[in-house]
């Protein structure tokens, strides 16, 4: 049998530029990481390995029910995207503009961002579609963008947001798909944030829980921009979220939230990198994570204050929940400060649910199952308390019980 | 209605009960007192279901059924209340949401009808003000960041809401103010009735002027050492405890 490398290459659509021509050579230079390369060493290839992805896409799949109050612009699915029918009476947000059909490889270069990084050439070697959002004003509601997984070979999708100089939006990046879907989806998004914008971003994964995912988020902040992250990890059997941020500017904020929910032999890493390029900017992340069953979580959470970047004040925790004995999971905050007069914290913790706590409910009442759902629920209710708009708010946490592990 | 026979309860390989006998009629007050480590709260928990407790002996009947076979839950629905020495905190499990759940689930083991957040709501508004709980504490998180005394009416509050048929009050006085203490000895005062018991767990015969019980116990050294009416608590506030002990060396054999 083919190696995992030579399969994905065969995947790719036909090159139809000298780019992507381009980055089919420098993805199988590179090659996939091995066991030892340092940042796939918790998301080794071996998962993927038995992968046979063929070439199918499954057939028009309605996709996961619609939430509360939200406006879906556009919907990756099938190896293409597609606009979506905005319902009658519903205005899209004045100021944003999108394409559906943009060319976004320039601003998607490998070569500048990580070149030794497998999965990026491959996407730029044949990315079925790509998606360029431009927000220019501030722009009311919550505004949705759906990656359907729906694949059993390989589908690779490219997104480029922008939230000009002092616009605002709330995005809603929804991966779903259904149960059937074993294939790997590659996606990757850039996100501009200009001076004084600010992006809410809501994640919520829900991919079928057969499915692989390999995401690369690339978002940078400028000074006085700030970006509210509230990122859900429920689906897929194997996923792997690279997720950097740079403050690239003063007064720049960031608030980051993740909840990441695993059972049976669910794995999902999300490595997170915070740069603080420029000084006086703040972050705050709180990241938890459940895992029952044979779960395992990875979560690495690093913040790296640049030589000059003085007044940063960076605050990074992660709190961590095991159902089960089997369940695992790794979380490695880490620092690097080059900068001075920084305010830095960190911490970490593992634990399991409060046995008394347990014994009060159900002394009330509650039966075992729904008083340790009760729990893990509570335990998630932080990153759910992020969510401002309460219709949307009940309808995750709903959501988020329903991926919840038993044990 | 609670029948205790000669229970034997080990705790971390150390005996703490050793054949402790007690029966409870239905409508009565029973007040149990003893020093500290006595095994007063074990007793409590045992009869609620904590986990930990090695019962070696003995059993325990409620209204004529093996309580120690059933799960915590479903003591519950059978009326069993702990008000616990010790309520826990539960960041993230909204107390009203926690209370209604907990009727809900006790209704439903018995087959009654569920309530739905306006009955429920009516219920408790109620029951609030009996207890001058403000309904800002519902609000929040169970327990958390509760002064003390706010707690314990928590406790009784919650206890109003179940109507158990057993109610256990484990020092459920500890730590409250002289005006916290009436509020809720009338809390429970208002429960009394000829459906139900109680076990009034307390170090304070002070208690015990607010609610009279129609027993009061001591348990020493892992059983009921002395019982007697309510004028047992006023000799033992006058002599303590070691009194109890030299009238047992006393007593003839
Ligand atoms: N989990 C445990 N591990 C070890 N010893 C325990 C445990 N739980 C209780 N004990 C011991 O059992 C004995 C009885 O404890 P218990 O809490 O029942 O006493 P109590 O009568 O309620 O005391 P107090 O008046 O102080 O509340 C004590 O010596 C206590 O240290
Ligand atoms: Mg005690």
């Amino acid at each position: 049998m083919s190696t995992l490398a030579e399969r994905l290459h065969a995947a790719l659509p036909a090159a139809h530029d000298g780019i992507e021509a381009m980055a089919r050579q420098r993805f199988l230079e590179v090659g996939l990481p091995r066991p030892k390369t340092e940042a796939w060493r918790y998301s080794p290839m071996r998962a993927l390995e038995k992968l046979e992805l063929a070439h199918d896409f499954l057939s028009a799949n309605a996709g996961a029910a619609g939430l509360p109050g939200v406006v879906t612009l556009a919907r990756f699915a099938g190896g293409g995207v597609e606009q979506a029918v905005i319902p009658p009476g519903i205005e899209l947000g004045g100021g944003l503009d999108f394409d559906i059909d943009a060319d976004t490889a320039p601003a998607l270069d490998p070569a500048a961002t990580d070149p030794t990084n497998a999965f990026l050439w491959l996407n730029l070697a044949g990315a079925h579609a790509t998606l360029n959002l431009d927000v220019r004003e501030r722009v009311v509601g919550i505004h949705r963008l759906v990656v359907h997984h729906d694949t059993l070979g390989l589908a690779q999708y490219r997104m480029r947001v922008r939230v000009q100089a002092g616009a605002s939006l709330t995005l809603l990046l929804h991966h779903e798909g259904p149960a059937n879907a074993t294939g790997l989806l590659n996606l990757l998004s850039v996100i501009d944030i200009d001076e004084g914008g600010e992006l809410t971003l809501i994640r919520v994964q829900e991919v079928g829980a057969a499915a692989h995912l390999v995401e690369r988020s690339e978002i940078s902040v400028s000074g006085g921009g700030t970006l509210t992250l509230a990122g859900f990890e429920l689906g897929a059997l194997w996923s792997r979220h690279d997720l950097l941020v740079t403050l690239e500017g003063a007064e720049g904020r960031l608030e980051l939230a993740g909840l990441v929910a695993l059972g049976e032999r669910q794995h999902h890493d999300t490595r997170l990198q915070i740069t603080h390029a420029a000084g006086q900017a703040q972050s705050e992340t709180v990241w938890k994570s459940i895992a029952g069953g044979r779960a395992r979580g990875v979560f690495g959470g690093r913040i790296e204050v640049a030589a000059g970047a003085d007044g940063t004040d960076a605050r990074l925790r992660t709190a961590n929940l095991l159902l089960s004995p089997h369940a695992e999971i790794d979380a490695r905050p880490e620092l690097v400060i080059e900068a001075d007069e920084v305010q830095c914290a960190h911490g970490a913790t593992v634990g399991q649910i409060d046995e008394r706590a347990l014994f009060y409910l159900r002394s009330r009442g509650i039966p075992e199952s729904e008083a340790r759902r009760m729990l893990t629920l509570a335990f998630g209710g932080e990153v759910l308390s992020r969510i401002a708009d309460e219709a949307l708010r009940e309808a995750l946490a709903a959501r988020v019980a329903a991926h919840l592990p038993q044990g | 209605m609670l029948d205790i026979q000669d229970l034997h309860v080990r705790v971390a390989g150390k005996d703490i009960l050793k054949g402790l006998t007690l029966r409870v009629a239905a409508g009565e007050v029973h007040a149990i007192m003893g020093p500290n480590g006595a095994g007063k709260s074990t007793l409590a928990h045992v009869l609620a279901g904590r986990e930990g407790y090695e019962v070696t002996g003995g059993k325990v009947l409620l209204d004529g059924l093996d309580l120690l076979a059933l799960e915590p839950e479903e003591r519950a629905a059978k009326g069993v209340f702990l008000a616990f020495q010790y309520p826990v905190e539960i960041p993230g499990v909204n107390n009203t949401y926690f209370l209604r759940a907990a009727l809900n689930a006790q209704r439903k083991a018995r087959g009654e009808p569920e309530l739905d957040a306006m009955q429920f709501l009516k219920l408790t508004r109620e029951k609030l003000k009996v207890l001058s709980i403000s309904d800002e504490l519902l609000k929040r998180a169970v327990n958390e960041g509760f002064s003390g005394g706010e707690k314990k009416r928590n406790e009784i509050f919650q206890m109003a809401v179940l109507e158990p048929r057993l109610a256990i009050l484990d020092e459920t006085d500890s730590g409250l103010d002289i005006d916290a203490l009436r509020i809720v000895a009338e809390g429970v005062n208002r429960l009394r009735s000829a459906e139900r018991g109680f076990l009034v767990i307390t170090h304070y015969q002070r208690l015990l002027d607010y609610i009279v019980p129609d027993h009061v116990h001591v348990l020493a050294d892992g059983r009921i050492a002395e019982s007697g009416d309510k004028e047992l608590a006023k000799e033992l506030e006058a002599h303590g405890y070691a009194w109890v002990k030299e009238r047992q060396i006393g007593a003839p054999a």
